[in-house]
């Protein structure tokens, strides 16, 4: 159907006239007190204290990882023990955490755009997803990935395992400042904007839990924490 | 007992899941857990008062200016390459869908859950046009496998036991397996994992579309959702044309309430927000993104002050587990695609023409439970009476119960004569031959019989007899 006719039957009904402004708002967004939460005033370790319980009892496992090198050292662990090949974020997203020798030493596949096939091969066959996502969301236990060509789909979501690497500092408190700092310019807007809280779960047998269903069955979040 | 789309009236499908305990027992585990985890979600973020009233004002003003909303949303994700296809009905969607399916060559379907596909029969639809479909979202699967359709709106196969859960995997796949959960789902994760790997389109629904960026946003657990619009070279989003919000600070909200009322979760494990097709220098992603926004009898309530506020509804199924009448007979016995108190509502609203849907207004018992579980605070029971009143005006109700109103309405204009009459009936009542006639034996059939009080209301309050404090019936 012509859309002007469909939004113009639409407005018609409304008695507004077509491509008039809305008429003003009582509120918008979540209620004022939401926005005065203690947990916006709170220094970094309540903030990041609060992270890890809500990534926990989502199902998800955090790691803290006091410098480079102890954060070197928890990739390697986890890619020796996954069992599997692994693909992670390009290369010029490794740079920002200076974990380029991912790619260098073969250790891990970043996406190859030129080639979609052999790049969703590989995701498919991976054991070990790792990624740098943008954010995390304090409150929520949240992984913010913003995509784009150095952040590719399928890697946190076909291996069964997905490592996360975030800064302490990308800890935001609530899903709003979040959603403020990716959606704020639309020329900015990433590709896709994928909000991960735990490993993938379903209740749909007998309402009994279980977690990898489609997604990873198990969720890393490597937090490398700002020097004090 | 088969829960294929099940003919005969309300009354009928009721009784017969009224005599299946095992339907009954699944129905209200599901439904005490649900609600008992919104419960605790919901206390646990604080003043939800407070919440539920914001939500009801962005859901209201939304729809109160739906056409501009839509607009902005269309033309914002037009100018990042995605394609917006708007359809009067459900043939008109289904057609749009076998188009842009023709159009890419499309032979192979994965599906993520969308009760709106449900709403325009999609998959038969696409089925007799040759192509594959497959749903993917676990509950989804194990309903299509048993050629049935979902009892629940969150959970669709909480009617199936892992016994026949394992038959049904069985006989998909020729393997043999234990009938553990894990073990189902394993199963479930590689069979469907090929099916994803080798589809060529992927059609999901879509929970809001955000209009100032042009967004569509899937909230998720399982991860099928993220995989259907990942994977396929085209990925289809189907959207009501009410489910649209202004802002990311409206989505917000929404992402705090949604997820709590619906699993009792703090947030899905998964919350995707699709802001475009792939672009150049990306891996992976769809090559085509095309969402169809469909009306199929929503934009008949616009500018209904009874029932406009159908279309706030963000289908979280919340009214389904407190609803007393949904917790006895099920999602099945409704007959049509929405159950619970909101599809006694809705259902009658999109097709006020088949008495089959009409009828679905008196599957409640006007308790308000559902209005007050609403975390939008949308009046379901008021809608309920507004229904059943715009049945009889449109001679629905049976010339009985149109007789019977009509009589009460005289008696009520006429308080002179209607207390000799009812007194005469308050007589007649007592007598034990009148209690097995016609409606008073259809009452017996469910219900303790009705044995008027000694003395009437009316008797009462004409005497005086302690206006403050009435005498009750035994």
């Amino acid at each position: 159907m012509d859309p002007e006719r469909f939004l113009a039957g639409l407005a018609a009904r409304l008695g507004r006239s077509a491509g008039a402004p809305p008429a003003p708002r009582d509120g918008c967004g979540v209620p004022e007190r939401h926005r005065t939460h203690p947990l916006r005033a709170a220094g970094p370790g309540a903030r990041r204290a609060c992270f890890g319980a809500a990534l926990r009892r989502a199902g998800g496992n955090l790691q803290e990882c006091a410098d480079a090198a102890a954060l070197e050292q928890a990739l390697r662990e986890h890619l020796a023990a996954g069992g599997g090949p692994a693909v992670c974020d390009a290369t010029a997203a490794l740079a920002g955490l200076r974990l380029e020798w991912l790619v260098g030493e073969g250790l891990a596949t970043p996406p190859s755009p030129g080639d979609a096939a052999t790049w969703r091969a590989r995701c498919a066959a991976a054991a070990l997803g790792i990624t740098l996502p943008a954010l995390g969301v304090a409150e929520t236990g949240t992984l913010v990935h913003a995509l784009g060509p150095d952040r590719a789909r399928l890697t946190s979501l076909l291996p069964r395992h997905h490592v996360a690497v975030l800064r302490e500092s990308c800890l935001v408190p609530q899903l709003g400042d979040a959603f403020a700092a990716l959606h704020g310019a639309p020329e900015a807007l990433p590709s896709a904007t994928v909000l991960v809280t735990g490993p993938s779960r379903t209740s749909d047998i007998e309402n009994d839990a279980t977690i990898g269903v489609h997604g990873p069955a198990a969720v890393t979040v490597l937090l490398l924490l700002d020097a004090p | 007992m088969s829960h294929a789309a099940d003919p005969g009236d309300l009354a009928g499908r009721a009784a017969r899941a009224l005599g299946d305990p095992r339907l009954q027992r699944a129905v209200r585990f599901t439904a005490d857990r649900l609600r008992d985890a919104k419960a605790a979600a919901t206390a646990s973020l604080g003043g939800f008062a407070e919440w539920r009233e914001r939500g009801r004002e962005i859901r209201a003003h939304t729809i109160a200016n739906v056409d501009h909303y839509l607009r902005l949303f269309a033309r914002n994700l037009a100018a990042r390459g995605g394609r917006v296809h708007f359809a009067a009905d459900a043939r008109e969607a289904c057609a749009l869908v076998t188009e842009i399916a023709r159009q890419g060559g499309a032979r192979r379907v994965v599906k993520g859950k969308s009760m709106v596909s449900e709403e325009i029969g999609l998959n038969a639809h696409l089925a007799a046009q040759g192509l594959e479909v497959v749903e993917t979202d676990l509950g989804e699967w194990i309903v299509q496998l048993a050629g049935e359709t979902p009892s629940h709106i969150i959970l669709p196969a909480i009617h199936k036991t892992r016994g026949e859960i394992q038959e049904l995997f069985e006989r998909e796949s020729g393997a043999r397996l234990a009938p553990d959960t894990a073990t189902l789902a394993g199963h479930a994760r590689g069979r469907l994992r090929t099916r994803f790997l080798a589809a060529d389109l992927g059609v999901s629904g879509c929970n809001f579309a955000v209009a100032e960026t042009g967004s569509v946003v899937l909230f998720t657990n399982e991860g099928n959702g993220r995989l259907v619009a990942a994977l396929p070279r085209v990925h289809v989003v189907l959207m009501g044309l009410e489910r649209v919000v202004p802002t990311w600070q409206d989505l917000e909200c929404m992402a705090q309430v949604l997820p709590r009322s619906a699993t009792g979760q703090p947030l899905t494990t998964y919350v995707n927000a699709i802001h475009g097709p792939r672009r150049a220098g990306e891996a992976d992603g769809p090559e085509e993104l095309h969402v169809v926004v469909v009306d199929n009898g929503r934009s008949r309530q616009l500018g209904d002050p009874e029932f406009q506020a159908i279309l706030h509804c963000i289908r979280c199924g919340a009214c389904l587990n407190v609803c007393p009448v949904y917790r006895q007979i099920g999602g099945h016995a409704y007959g049509a695609v929405y159950p619970g108190p909101i599809g006694a509502v809705l259902n009658p609203l999109l097709e006020p023409d088949r008495p089959a849907r009409t009828e679905l207004a008196q599957a409640s018992s006007l308790c308000g439970a559902c209005s007050e579980a609403c975390p939008v605070a949308i009046p379901l029971h008021d809608m309920l009476v507004a229904l059943r009143a715009r049945d009889v005006r449109h001679g629905r109700g049976g010339p009985g119960l149109r007789l019977a109103l009509r009589l009460l309405a005289w008696l009520a204009r006429h308080p002179r004569l209607a207390r000799p009459l009812l007194r005469l009936g308050r007589t007649l009542a007592r007598l034990p031959g009148v209690r097995a006639l016609g409606p008073a034996r259809a009452w017996r059939r469910i219900h303790a019989p009705l044995v008027p009080a000694p003395r009437s209301f009316l008797d009462q309050w004409h005497a005086g007899t302690g206006r403050d404090e009435v005498q009750h019936g035994p």
